[in-house]
């Protein structure tokens, strides 16, 4: 008990102190803040490189694009992030449309990139895209497989998809599936009653797939997928004909930056060629024209797309995802069918 | 006299040991009878053996003729049975229940329609005084208001018999003082029969038509108040009641030597056993610094003042016979410690009890 | 005399400073928010504007409804499964009560969300269920991944409350208000409805409270199986507001508000009970025991038995089972550790979040104990209106939901004039565990303090004792029962909190709770079962320890 406790009130505040000392020494007043949804080991890899070229600390915090834009929705009256990236366009078009985004007019590499990609008004450049489409085990994989066939019952009760309230890409896919196609509801609440599962995240969906579990994915994200196909996984990408959604991955810098030329600079090394070669290995559609897509990929040719509205998208996104969750996820499922 | 309830023999072990060893006990008609002993004598055992929340090992118990307990032939009458009501020393008031559905709850029990149940209650608690607290919860009363509710209750049901288990000792001693005469007086309007257990000689006289002094599970003398304090049978009776002086004696042909010849009495001896104690309440004994004129009646011996306590009207004082026996008594003038004294006391005081 | 007035009072002032900036300003930034959704960054627009959608969605207050309907479920089934239990236990001549108290304790050990994922692991198709029996019936998987499925798994969890509460209070009931009934002829019915019942109420009600509250505000069992029960639950919808895309704090900060409002009723509704049904204090009183009969006792123990296989046996099996089994297609399970190992390899995640908990658990406990035995004391030696302040402050944590408490710590420390980056490191987490579960220090010492008298105090006072060296060497002594007691509580339940670490940990990093709900969601069950039974075996080593100490 002795002397520790002998000294207890004086104690408190002192703790608190240490307390918060210490987490005041955390913050790194001129380290660059960069937030990024996507595959971790990418982002690590090009902040590593960054930090050894520039000589720029970087703070970075890794998430999911839900995750991000809730930390950012959450630090909103009191922003670090710099500079951030997403899995999805229509989080950078929130950004845009409440004005926390800064410009950044006319980089001088835009011209070697998928101009149509970007934002026409500059607050944000896509650093590359993927497309969400099915993925199929090897064995069950029809060609010329669409979603009408799927919703017609050919999959009944073995296709899963990652929750769209989890995964930014199958939520891209959702808003832009729904602005294209009136039947939408009805062909979901159908295919949810016979059996269609959700996967909170898209790895579960993957590995349900692996395993048997499921036959089919639908709204598969293309670049995991592919990954699995580089390992080797007997599972198929395909795009049905009548259309895929496009899910872009934008770059974009804060309104509040301390230091929008390091981040101006972080945005501009995102676009040099060893590190799109990086994105392109890590399976995604590289920005860079000039950068092949990884040969797992193939092409840099486009299947059908479903036309896509970033602002309409932006627009209806809420009450399309809410009353995906609400109809779609949590109907129940009919299982005295099978 | 009717007799109202007779025990008979009875015993009860608890573990082994013997808590009433053959209890006898009339009750007659009408009588309050109060069981006075000692904490651990068995008085709340034989009122539980009575109330029938515990059953005799052997022996009789019958009340108004009708057998209740008779372990023997296997009779025993179950407690809600029995027609008695209860006042308990910590009241045992439902704490949920407001204090008329308290007092209501016997005759509820009894089935009595509500309008008579209603009346019943005011009735009773107005003889306790209660009748403004009829709906309060108990925890909304003090210690005194509760035993009144309490004894409300108890009463309301018009039992054939009352038992009250030290229904007194958890109160404050002024509120003890008033409810003891409350009590006296509702036990004599009413003309209940009660059963009293209480350790308090004050209680005992003010409440009893009968005293039954309690030790080590029998009962050692049972009589009306005056008889019991005057005519102690034995030396725990006398011990027990009231402040007294003890002086072994033994008969010596016919006269009687107290303390190896403190006292020689001739001529009494034909009053006494053998041997034994001879007994002289302190309000008997007076200690006075200055010889009396001597009566035929009156002892003096020669003493040694030890101790003088102030009681408030008198003195007490405490002194030492030449042969160092200590004596209380009462002061008679001013006596100091240290001084010498005499010890006097008429000799028809003294009581001689066998050992 | 200002100054005189601060001296005297400065432990109060102290203790009110600590508590109001803990647990006090992170609340009212929650209510500011939920009518000013934009106050933190200055302005006043759009008053009441978040309550106002929560009425316009259709679902909203559906699901609230919902909640309300499950809570007050669980309650009724825990009353049906507790009060027996307790009643059993406290009146009958039951053989091997000791055990039966035991087989209530498990269930109140576990946490909830864990017996729901170990429930998922049985019911689910291919679950053990499956395995076991060849096949579940459909009605019956059905029939548990729905409303009543998950409301048993919850009862399960909490009735253990419900059965302690009533077994205390049937014990500390006097034998004599039953004999006073016995005595003017109640029978064994009249005795049950007017005495014995009446008496219990408060007691069925208060345990019933609390595991409505409990309910209400859980988090696990609703996130784990609520979800996959299409049940939407209050704390689980807040969570998803907050951490899911779109994330919405309007709404979600609206509806906190409003989970905040229910468990406030919920307190002051128990208080206003039990003043209204009465019911004070009693002296412990020897009771004579029922006799049960050859078949009561066994359709009791049949009943307790029972329960202990549904709430333990069940869930316990198929989470150990599952952390061992190697693989489940073959015809003969093969067992292995390696889900251990791979938990233990240094470096993994699964040992980053167990030491992770490990220190955030021992540093919450210890500052938890110090603290709150402090303010317990400080609190119970005042008097006056800010002692009266103080009191309702340090009730607020107890009460308040804890997934409320972390959304509010989201948004005050993510004001705009906080001077410290507290967000997004785990110091917040440590605040967060020394916020919610400071009043059980908190109780536990004020407890022992009651019962411990001033005298003591003042005898040093008289001595030439100061402030602080009564407190250390007369108080902190004789508190040290009750402080070893809190500090074991508050390690225990902080090595298992999921809510407040689930959304407050920077991402990358786990703690126990969360890495078993991470991997389980992500499909690793397996380890996720590794883990929930390491941090079992972890407390329960704890616990036995710290019993073994005390008695020898």
């Amino acid at each position: 008990m002795g002397l520790l406790s002998r000294t207890l009130p004086a104690l408190l505040p002192l703790v608190l102190g240490l307390v918060a000392g210490c987490v005041g020494d955390d913050g790194d007043g001129d380290a660059l803040v960069v937030y990024s949804a996507g595959p971790r080991p990418l982002a690590e890899a090009v902040i590593d490189d960054f930090v050894r070229e520039t000589g720029v600390t970087v703070e970075f915090f890794g998430a999911t694009t839900g995750q991000v834009m809730a930390r950012l929705e959450a630090e909103r009256y009191r922003p670090r992030a710099d500079v951030v990236i997403f899995a999805s366009e229509v989080a950078a078009e929130a950004l845009k449309a409440d004005d926390r985004l800064l410009r950044y007019p006319d980089p001088d590499w835009v011209d070697a990139t998928e101009a149509g990609w970007h934002d026409p008004d500059s607050y944000y450049y896509a650093t590359s895209a993927a497309l969400v489409g099915m993925a199929a085990r090897e064995d069950r994989h029809q060609d010329g497989l669409d979603w009408a066939t799927v919703f017609d019952g050919d999959f009944q009760g073995r296709v899963t998809m990652p929750s769209p309230s989890r995964s930014g890409s199958a939520a891209d896919f959702v808003v832009a599936y729904a602005l294209s196609e009136d039947a939408m509801w009805a062909d979901f609440l159908g295919l949810r009653r016979s059996g269609l599962d959700f996967a909170a995240a898209n790895s579960q969906a993957i590995s349900g797939l692996l395993v048997g579990t499921y036959d089919l994915i639908l709204g598969a994200v293309d670049y995991l997928i592919y990954r699995q196909i580089a390992d080797g996984a007997p599972v198929v990408m395909h795009y049905p004909p009548s259309g895929s959604a496009m899910v872009r991955r934008p770059i974009a810098i804060m309104a509040g930056t301390g230091a929008p030329d390091a981040a101006r600079a972080f945005v501009d090394f995102y676009f040099t060629e060893p590190v799109q070669r990086r994105v392109a290995d890590e399976h995604l559609l590289p920005a860079r024209r000039d950068t092949e897509p990884s040969s797992t990929r193939g092409t840099r040719e486009l299947p059908p797309l479903f036309q896509d509205d970033v602002e309409a998208a932006l627009a209806s996104q809420n009450r399309v995802l809410r009353r995906f969750q609400i109809e779609i996820e949590r109907a129940e499922v009919v299982r005295g069918d099978d | 006299m009717a007799t109202f309830m007779q025990c008979k023999g009875l015993t009860k072990e608890f573990a082994g040991q013997r808590v009433l060893d053959g209890i006898d006990l009339k009750v007659n008609q009408g009588e309050c009878v109060v069981l006075l002993g000692p904490s651990g004598c068995g008085k709340s055992t034989l009122l539980n053996v009575i109330t029938g929340m515990l059953a005799a090992d052997s022996g009789t118990l019958a009340c108004r003729g009708r057998t209740l307990d008779d372990p023997a032939n296997g009779i025993h009458v179950a407690m809600r049975e029995r027609g008695f009501s209860m006042v308990f020393q910590d009241f045992s008031l439902w704490p949920h229940m407001t204090v008329s559905e308290n007092v209501a709850f016997g005759l509820r029990m009894q089935r009595v329609n509500a309008p008579r149940r209603a009346r019943r209650v005011q009735e009773v608690l107005d003889q306790v005084q209660m009748g403004a607290f009829r709906n309060r919860r108990p925890d909304q009363l003090s210690g005194g208001q509760q035993q009144r509710v309490a004894i409300a209750r108890a009463l309301a049901v018009q039992p054939d018999l009352m038992l009250l288990d030290e229904p007194l000792s958890a109160l404050d001693a002024r509120l003890r003082e008033d409810l003891k005469h409350e009590l006296a007086r509702l036990l004599r309007e009413t003309g209940l029969t009660a059963v009293y257990v209480t350790h308090d000689q004050a209680e005992a006289f003010t409440l009893a038509d009968q005293v039954a002094v309690m030790n080590r599970g029998r009962i050692e003398q049972c009589g009306t108040p005056e008889v019991i304090y005057n005519e102690p049978r034995t030396q725990f009776v006398a011990e027990f009641l009231g402040a007294s002086n003890l002086m072994p004696y033994r008969r010596n042909g016919s006269s009687i030597v107290i303390d190896d010849g403190v006292l020689d009495l001739p001529g009494n001896g034909a009053l006494a056993a053998e041997s034994g104690q001879c007994l002289v309440r302190r309000e008997a004994i007076c200690i006075s610094s200055e010889r009396c004129c001597s009566g035929d009646d009156l002892v003096e011996l020669p003493a040694t003042c030890e101790q003088t306590n102030f009681l408030g009207d008198r003195h007490e004082a405490f002194a030492t016979l030449p042969n160092g026996r200590l004596i209380r008594g009462f002061a008679d003038g001013a006596v100091h410690r240290g001084g010498a004294v005499h010890v006097r006391f008429p000799a028809s005081a003294m009581r001689f009890l066998s050992d | 005399m200002l100054m005189v007035y601060l001296r005297a009072r400065l432990p109060l002032l102290l203790c009110l400073l600590l508590l109001a900036v803990a647990a006090g300003y992170p609340l009212a930034v929650l209510f500011a928010q939920s009518v000013f959704p934009d106050i933190l960054g200055g302005s006043l627009d759009g008053f009441g504007e978040a309550y106002r959608r929560i009425l316009e969605t259709p679902e909203l207050p559906a699901m609230i409804r919902t909640s309300l309907a499950w809570a007050g479920a669980v309650t009724v089934v825990s009353w049906v499964f507790g009060i027996p239990c307790g009643y059993l236990l406290a009146r009958t001549d039951l053989p091997g009560k000791l055990w039966a108290r035991l087989s209530l304790l498990v269930p109140i050990m576990t946490p909830p969300y864990i017996a729901a994922l170990s429930y998922i692991l049985v019911m689910q198709e291919g679950g053990f269920a499956d395995g076991l029996i060849g096949g579940l019936p459909e009605w019956l998987r059905l029939w548990f991944f729905s409303f009543w499925g998950v409301t048993l798994v919850m009862a399960l969890a909490s009735f253990g409350y419900v059965a302690l509460a009533v077994e205390a209070t049937l014990g500390s009931l006097p034998r004599r208000l039953e004999d006073a009934a016995t005595l003017f002829g109640a029978g064994w019915v009249q005795r049950m409805r007017y005495v014995l019942l009446p008496l219990l109420l408060p007691a069925v009600f208060n345990s019933g409270l609390l595991v409505f509250l409990e309910a209400l505000s859980n988090f696990g069992v609703p996130a784990v199986l609520g979800t996959r029960s299409n049940l939407p639950l209050l704390p689980a919808e807040i969570f998803y507001l907050i951490t899911s895309w779109p994330a919405d704090f309007a709404l979600a900060t609206s509806l906190s508000s409003l989970l905040c409002l229910f468990a406030l009723v919920c307190m002051y509704g128990s208080r206003w009970l039990a003043r209204l049904l009465g019911g004070g204090a009693f002296r412990p009183g020897e009771g004579a025991l029922q006799p049960l009969g050859r078949w009561g006792k066994w359709a009791g123990w049949a009943f307790i038995g029972g329960l202990f296989l549904l709430s333990s046996v069940l869930p316990y099996v198929a989470m150990v089972l599952t952390s061992l089994v190697d693989s489940w297609a073959e015809a003969e399970l093969t067992f292995t550790l390696r889900h251990y190992w791979a938990l233990f390899e240094p470096g993994s995640r699964g040992l980053q979040a167990l030491l992770t908990s490990l220190g955030l658990s021992l540093a919450a406990a210890t500052i938890c104990v110090l603290v709150g035995g402090y303010i317990a004391y400080v609190n119970v030696r005042s008097a006056g209106p800010l002692q009266r302040v103080l009191d309702g402050i340090a009730l607020l944590p107890r009460v308040i939901p804890k997934i409320v408490m972390a959304v509010a710590l989201i948004l005050a420390w993510n004001a705009p004039w906080v001077p410290v980056d507290l967000y997004n490191t785990v110091w917040m987490l440590l605040l967060a565990y020394v916020v919610i579960y400071i009043t059980d220090a908190l109780n536990y010492a004020n407890a022992s303090l009651q019962r411990m008298g001033e005298n003591l105090e003042h005898a040093a006072s008289m001595l030439g004792a100061g402030r602080a060296t009564v407190f250390t060497r007369i108080v902190l002594p004789r508190l040290r029962p009750a402080l070893l007691a809190a500090w074991l509580t508050t390690f225990i339940v902080c090595m298992r909190e999921l809510v407040a670490s689930i959304l407050l940990l920077p991402p990358g990093v786990d703690t126990t709770a969360t890495f078993i709900f991470n991997q389980f969601e992500q499909g690793e069950i397996a380890i996720a079962m590794a883990m929930a039974t390491v941090t079992i075996l972890l407390s329960t080593v704890v616990l036995v320890v710290f019993q073994l100490r005390r008695r020898g």
